[in-house]
């Protein structure tokens, strides 16, 4: 059961927006972070059910903020959502367990579809 | 902790940066900067500000701009090419401007090539007119620095990410 | 110019700025080569990449469109094209257009290209200039509005 969600990114118009899909589907956005480092913090002290994830992010991109939270709890589920989306960066992420790899820009329906299918 | 060794890190850069337009301006321009305390020293003479700029990629990308009056551009660039103040017409300041900036960030890179603060130049660019706001999309810390050129400020701002 | 280059770039502004404001643009579909300063149209916004090769690309908007794309993404109106959420829309319309351009690159010819991130300006009448580097500009109009795409490369492939 996936109910509370973190968003880690550096936009406010990604907050924004992400919020809003999410919160019009029933979902509760538990953290705002706007960096990695952040992410992880907030990753321990609010143990969300799912986090959405950047990956160009400053002081700690989003690759090295999902090592840190699959380390702390390996069986973490993340989405990343980034503007790069190339098979080095993919690869990356599949290295590290990401379950799903989202490109920006994005719509309710990849977003929720996304989330249906960790369930 | 962290928070400190990140000031630490920002100071670290600072300093190699100042240096750098110090260097840059004395070496090339013959100029003495004098750098001036405290914030908001931008001068405003009136006409147009330019606004050199270049993102520094690296660990953690940043944004180096040098930012002044046309009149201190005008003076910078004549000291640099030997071409007279009042000759010197938009494009000559532009392109000045332009490698003033290349100029201190190559020197700042040098300064911080064995660091883990070592980043890579791009292409420089320069912003000009009257009144434009520029916001830089991450930035978590300002580091401005202002110096007295003749009867004008130079402010070197890096945008540290 | 290199049209693989720069082609990934005029596939992606229009079908981004579609998903992400609902706003239809019409393309000119040939780059131009740029030679003088841009005179910006209101709001700009540069990205730096750089990889294998280095280059940067530029959106230049009309006050009205900016406005009504920050609007669309935003959900609210805003009265001046200097508001922080217009400023941070269009970056983050740049930063998008760019990382779906770069992808393809990437993936098309191993350039390993990372985006750095935007930088936006607004102000009438503010020019921009990049010294020593071709760079080749899409016009584009809207309802709203023009854009101008402006990208440039170091070194080709």
């Amino acid at each position: 059961m996936i109910k509370r969600i973190l968003i880690v990114d550096d936009s406010p118009i990604i907050h924004n927006l992400l919020r809003k899909t999410l919160e019009n589907n029933g979902y509760e956005v538990c953290g705002d972070a706007k960096n990695g480092r952040e992410g992880v913090e907030l990753f321990g002290q609010l143990n969300p059910d799912l986090v959405f994830m950047d990956i160009t992010m400053p002081i700690m991109d989003g690759l090295e903020a999902a090592k840190s939270i699959k380390t702390l709890r390996p069986q973490a589920r993340i989405i990343m959502l980034s503007a790069m989306g190339d098979e080095e960066i993919m690869s990356q992420a599949k290295d590290l367990g990401i379950d799903i790899f989202l490109k920006k820009p994005f719509d309710d329906y990849k977003i929720i579809s996304a989330i249906a299918k960790l369930v | 902790m962290e928070e400190r060794a990140f000031l630490d890190r920002n100071e670290f850069i600072g300093r190699a940066f100042s240096t750098a337009v110090y260097d840059v301006l004395s070496t090339m321009a013959g100029l003495e900067p004098v750098e001036i305390q405290g914030e908001n020293n931008f001068s405003d003479r009136g006409g147009k500000y330019i606004t050199g700029a270049m993102t520094l990629a690296g660990k953690r990308s940043s944004m180096a701009s040098i930012r002044m009056d046309s009149d201190t551009a005008a003076l910078i660039v004549s000291y640099m090419t030997g071409i007279i103040v009042s000759e010197a017409n938009e494009e000559d300041l532009y392109d000045g401007t332009a490698e003033l900036v290349n100029m201190v960030c190559g020197r700042a890179k040098a300064a911080l090539a064995d660091s883990d603060e070592y980043f890579q130049l791009t292409s420089p660019f320069i912003v000009t007119g009257d009144n434009y706001v520029i916001l830089y999309k991450n930035r978590i810390q300002k580091l401005e620095k202002s110096f007295r050129i003749g009867e004008g400020i130079l402010t070197l701002e890096l945008a540290c990410m | 110019m290199q049209a693989q280059l720069y082609d990934p770039f005029k596939k992606s502004i229009a079908g981004v700025l579609r998903q992400m404001s609902g706003i239809e643009l019409r393309t000119t579909e040939v780059f131009h080569p740029e030679t003088e300063d841009i005179e910006s149209y209101g709001v700009s916004s540069i990205i730096s990449f750089s990889g294998k090769i280095k280059g940067r690309l530029l959106l230049d908007i009309e006050q009205s469109l900016a406005l009504e794309i920050a609007k669309n993404i935003v959900g609210q109106e805003f009265s001046s094209e200097k508001e922080y959420m217009v400023l941070a829309a269009i970056s983050e319309l740049n930063n998008i257009v760019a990382g779906d351009a770069i992808t393809a690159l990437n993936n098309m010819h191993s350039l390993s290209l990372r985006l750095a991130p935007p930088v936006v300006f607004a102000g009438k009448g503010a020019a921009i200039c990049i010294p020593k580097l071709n760079s080749y500009s899409m016009y584009c109009t809207s309802e709203y509005g023009k854009l101008r795409l402006n990208a440039a490369f170091e070194r080709g492939l």
